[in-house]
């Protein structure tokens, strides 16, 4: 019914990526306050 | 009695209203349709009056063709759904199957968990990762402030100091030569 689209697995794991990165740099940020 | 196919009336015998239909599209087929069986041409003439059982095929036919075009209508509808839900690819929850919805439903829970978990554990290391460098930096200003004391100290001790000795270059060139020792 839904085509699997490799294109929509990169895209998730780019988003998984900069929303991991986004925390660890907000966890970061929150540290050095 | 009705006397020609104009005459009938828009309405159905139980009051409902049909649907949107050019009468005189009908008309022309209708009469082409008795024209080709040849057993009720008289609809061909408008002013003769039509039998029961003229009527009786007439109804039935207009039943025919409001059931063909709700058919049509239906299969359109379908089609134009097909048609706009295809280029995005918009998929109706309630139209999956239950095993779909329900592999569905444990891939976002996976997703979030491993969100949840993976992003907890980032967040934690960015958080001590923040704290090591807030550290190092108390760490190197102190450094910095004892090199700077050290360097006062060097100073004063530079300008007080009453330690001098001969270096080693004065014996040959015979003239005693005095120096500081900074160290």
């Amino acid at each position: 019914m839904t085509k699997i689209d490799p294109w929509r697995f990169f895209i998730l794991g780019l988003v998984l990526f900069v929303v991991l990165w986004a925390l660890h740099a907000l966890g970061f940020a929150l540290a050095r306050l | 009695m009705v006397s020609s196919v104009n005459d009938y009336d828009d309405d159905f015998d139980d009051g409902t209203t049909p649907p949107r239909y050019s009468r005189s599209a009908m008309t022309l087929s209708i009469n082409r349709r008795v024209d080709e069986s040849g057993k009720t041409p008289v609809f061909d003439d408008p002013d003769s009056p039509a039998t029961q059982g003229q009527i009786a095929n007439f109804l039935r036919y207009v039943k025919k063709r409001l059931d063909d075009s709700d058919a049509g209508a239906k299969q359109q509808a379908e089609q134009f759904s097909q048609i706009m839900l295809s280029p995005t690819e918009i998929v109706d929850l309630r139209q999956l199957s239950g095993d779909t919805r329900r592999f569905k439903n444990w891939v976002l829970g996976g997703l979030l968990t491993f969100l949840l978990v993976v992003g907890g554990f980032l967040f934690s290391r960015g958080f001590g990762e923040g704290r090591d460098a807030n550290r190092i930096d108390v760490l190197e200003r102190s450094q910095r402030d004892l090199r700077d004391s050290i360097h006062g100290l060097e100073q004063l001790l530079y300008q007080r100091s009453e330690v001098r000795h001969v270096g080693p270059d004065s014996v040959s060139s015979g003239t005693p030569r005095v120096t500081h020792d900074q160290n």
